[in-house]
């Protein structure tokens, strides 16, 4: 499957990271829609069709990264593999226990990032 | 010992007898010897008859100290020497003659020697011996000049014991026909005696002999004397005829009963318990005043002898009479038995009570009671157990679960109904009540403890109960009020009032513990909070710039984003250097050493400078921001810090505002300049209104919002160091409104 056809969405309250990591994903092939907290992200997802892989922030106004988490595992997009990215000290612990397929720390790594996205997005 | 002495003493008096040996010397003027006799010469190395008509130099060459005494004796100097020779002591005088020359005498003396040295052995012996004696024994000289004296009765006596003393010294009468000096006479004229003796208020058997040396020539006497007082006094009646005997017994008798009786009363007189004596009957025998004073008993009552009268008495005194009866009847039946039990009274007193029977030999004759008034001593024990029990409950950072077990506590041993209250901004908050069950008392009315809660203690009635209340308080104010229900028919004292205010002031102790605990706590979760958001906050911005920067320097992103990649940047920059901007400021207000620069600002002017740079959050959020202002907006304040107020203000509009329409209003006035910020996002919580200008508080989760939580106390302290006040209110229509007064003209004190 060509990176055209996968689908990013970025979730994160954070303008300036939102916009940043939709210019490397796109640069990198990917589309990518942005969300600025979990309901915008709840309605992104069912209007923007198949999405590939979501990139999740943990905190932010609204509905939180774990709460959207939560909903999605027990909806009919529960199998869109998520990879949890926050600033949170604890963002291992939290990703694994919301049921997360990955996470990155932030500042993320660039190569990583991609690398990331590339394993989670193969469809 | 004595019999061995003795035997060695003779065996001495023979050896000197057989060894005799003496021997006279005659010098001229010239030192030639005229005459020299004696069985002793031999002994002296010196032949008889050998040297008559010899230089006395010659002959006692091999004896140079007598030489150098014949010398001295020849020049007018008398003198006298011990000699030992073979084993043999010779003591030799030498005599000066009238007309010139010298008389030497030599005596063989080792016999006499040895003797004096054995008697003075047999004497040490003899006085270590009589030292054990209750009497004495002495010898004295022809003067009856006392030689030896020793033995206990010296001491019994008081005799002096000075050297060369004489037996008339001894009688104090001095009195020459005194039997003791009699005896001693009539020994020295050989005549023994034995007789009966009193001597310095005691009673002795004397006897006292002649002292013989060998050939039976009297030296002195020998003493020897026994006390006798016991059995002298025991004989004094002897003699006298039966009838008379008798009534010297019977008053003897009476007379030392009367004194054990004395005794025996002041004794009883004297105890600290009160005493009490009946015979098997009931019959009171003997009491003592404590008795009567600790069970509040006339005197008169306790003169007509009958115990039953008595126990009718005292009986009502106490919680359980009938126990107490059934003591005493128990007792009564059971006479050759010891008891004790503990009397506890109506009024809180306690008593040990001991008793013995009275027997004469084998025979019980009545019983001794003992009665001990413990009340203090049990009061000082139970209120170590309550507060060891208490202070144990209080340990407990459940505060109300510890107060509600010290409740039941004193509701077991102190009260009917325990209420504990708690100060509260209307008055008085009840936080509970126990309650012994079954209990018919009401809960007491506030008044009291209203009077408590102000800090002081009462006691007080409520209707035939009585009340006390106590605060709960250490050394800072008072934060509730202890109130206890006495049981029926206690009353409530000052030591009870003591206790419970002791009690108030640990539960006092314990809330403030607990208090400053969960402050503690409070603290520390804000603290690390504050950590993680801090971290949150920084990495925001840096993951921004990261990303940028690296997919510029990969390649990932191609020089047309290089103008976008510096604006995010740029933004993170100042977003960076406004959190640590507000970092320090938090440091510098904890510090008080938060600096202003008064200068003229229009406020109105400030605050559309400021929103004019949130644009782009606006726009974002989809929040519209109207701005109004009215009458004179200028005013004496500090630029920078200002900005600072309304850039938080804003941002926090923006952020909670959930995209709805933000107000933002300027009103002057000659002595107040207000800003109002309104936004109608999430609101505030009525709870949050104060605490949210605390620093590390916020109205909602930090999950959900970033930020650090000290954006409105960084607010607050700016605004109070401008003169001004600052207040935050939830609209009831919704939303957050935030209204800051500032008086336009600095005051003399700012």
């Amino acid at each position: 499957m060509a990176r055209r056809d996968r689908t990013i969405l970025v979730v994160d309250d954070d303008e300036d990271i939102r916009e940043t990591v939709r210019w490397v994903l796109e640069s990198s092939g990917y589309v990518v829609k942005t969300a600025v907290d979990g309901n915008d992200a709840w309605s992104k997802l069912h209007s923007n069709g198949q999405v590939s892989l979501i990139l999740l922030d943990l905190m932010m106004p609204g509905m939180d990264g774990g709460r959207f988490l939560t909903l999605l595992r027990n909806s009919r997009h529960d199998k869109v593999p998520v990879v949890v990215m926050s600033g949170h000290h604890a963002t291992p612990e939290t990703a694994q226990e919301l049921g997360a397929e990955g996470w990155l720390v932030k500042p993320v790594e660039l190569d990583d990032l991609l690398e990331s996205v590339r394993k989670f997005a193969a469809g | 010992m004595q019999m061995v002495g003795m035997a060695d003493l003779h065996t001495s008096e023979h050896g000197q007898a057989r060894e005799g040996g003496s021997a006279v010397f005659v010098v001229d003027a010239s030192g030639v010897v005229r005459v020299a006799e004696g069985d002793g010469l031999a002994a002296l190395g010196i032949q008889a008859g050998g040297v008559t008509g010899h230089f006395a130099s010659s002959i006692l060459g091999s004896r140079p100290r007598m030489l150098a005494a014949l010398h001295r004796v020849l020049a007018g100097e008398p003198d006298r020497l011990d000699l030992a020779i073979d084993h043999q002591t010779f003591e030799v005088r030498f005599e000066p003659r009238t007309g010139g020359g010298a008389l030497v005498l030599a005596q063989n003396v080792t016999a006499s020697r040895r003797l004096r040295l054995e008697e003075r052995a047999a004497e040490r012996f003899l006085a270590r011996a009589l030292r054990a004696t209750t009497g004495a024994v002495w010898t004295t000289d022809r003067e009856l000049r006392l030689t030896f004296l020793q033995g206990r009765a010296l001491d019994t006596t008081g005799v002096p014991r000075a050297e060369g003393m004489t037996v008339q010294e001894l009688v104090s009468a001095r009195d020459p026909n005194d039997p003791l000096i009699l005896r001693h006479l009539e020994a020295l004229g050989g005549t023994g005696q034995s007789f009966r003796y009193p001597y310095r208020g005691r009673c002795f058997e004397m006897a006292i002999d002649p002292v013989r040396v060998a050939g039976g020539a009297i030296r002195g006497c020998v003493g020897v004397a026994l006390d006798v007082t016991a059995r002298a006094d025991a004989e004094s009646c002897h003699g006298l005829p039966p009838e008379a005997r008798e009534a010297a017994v019977a008053k003897e008798t009476t007379r030392r009963l009367e004194r054990s009786l004395s005794v025996a009363r002041a004794a009883i007189d004297a105890a600290a318990d009160g005493l009490l004596v009946v015979d098997p009957q009931g019959h009171i025998v003997a009491y003592n005043q404590r008795f009567l004073a600790l069970w509040g008993i006339p005197r008169e009552l306790a003169e007509e002898r009958d115990d039953t009268t008595l126990v009718r008495l005292v009986h009502e005194q106490l919680e359980d009479p009938q126990a107490f009866l059934r003591g005493v009847r128990d007792l009564y039946t059971s006479h050759d038995v010891e008891s004790f039990d503990v009397l506890r009274f109506k009024d809180g007193r306690v008593f040990e009570r001991y008793s013995i029977p009275q027997k004469v030999g084998d025979h019980v004759v009545g019983r001794v009671w003992s009665f001990r008034d413990v009340t203090e001593r049990e009061r000082l024990l139970h209120r170590a157990e309550f507060f060891a029990d208490a202070t144990r409950l209080l340990g407990s950072l459940d505060v109300e679960k510890a107060l509600d077990s010290v409740a039941h506590l004193v509701v077991k041993s102190l009260a009917e109904v325990c209420a504990v209250d708690l100060a509260a901004d209307l008055g008085v908050r009840r936080l509970l009540v126990v309650s012994r069950p079954g209990a018919q008392v009401k809960t007491p009315s506030p008044e009291p403890q209203l009077a408590a809660l102000s800090g002081h203690p009462t006691l007080f009635m409520m209707g035939d109960a009585s009340c006390l209340s106590v605060p709960l308080s250490t050394s800072g104010p008072t934060i509730g009020a202890l109130t206890l229900v006495a049981p029926p028919g206690r009353r409530y004292t000052s030591a009870d009032l003591d206790l419970a205010m002791e009690l108030g002031r640990r539960a006092a102790l314990s809330l403030e513990n607990a208090r400053l605990y969960r402050a503690s706590q409070e603290a520390l979760r804000a603290r690390e909070e504050f950590v993680s958001v801090a971290a949150h906050e920084i990495r925001g911005p840096v993951a921004s710039m990261h990303l940028a920067v690296q997919g510029l320097r990969q390649g990932v992103l191609d020089g047309g984003f290089l103008p976008r990649a510096l604006d995010v940047i740029e933004r993170e920059d100042r977003r960076l250097t406004r959190f640590v901007d507000e970092l320090l400021d938090i440091t510098k207000v904890r510090a008080g050493r938060l600096a202003f620069t008064f200068e003229s600002v229009d406020l109105a002017e400030l605050v559309r400078t400021v929103a004019s740079r949130f644009t782009a959050e606006l726009s974002t959020s989809g929040s519209s921001l109207s701005l109004a202002s009215r009458g004179p907006t200028v005013g004496q304040w500090d630029r920078f810090r200002l900005e600072q107020v309304v850039t938080n203000l804003l941002s926090n509009a923006i952020k909670f505002g959930q995209g709805r329409p933000i107000d933002v209003s300027v009103v002057g006035h000659d002595d107040l300049t207000t800003l109002t910020v309104r936004d109608r996002g999430i609101g505030i919580s009525t709870a949050m209104l104060e605490p949210i200008f605390q620093p590390f508080e916020r109205a909602v989760s930090s999950r959900h919002y970033g930020g650090l939580g000290l954006g409105l106390y960084i607010v607050q302290a700016i605004v109070q160091g401008l003169g001004g006040k600052v207040k935050a209110e939830s609209p009831t229509s919704g939303g957050a409104c935030f209204q800051v007064e500032l008086p336009p003209k600095r005051s003399a004190g700012s």
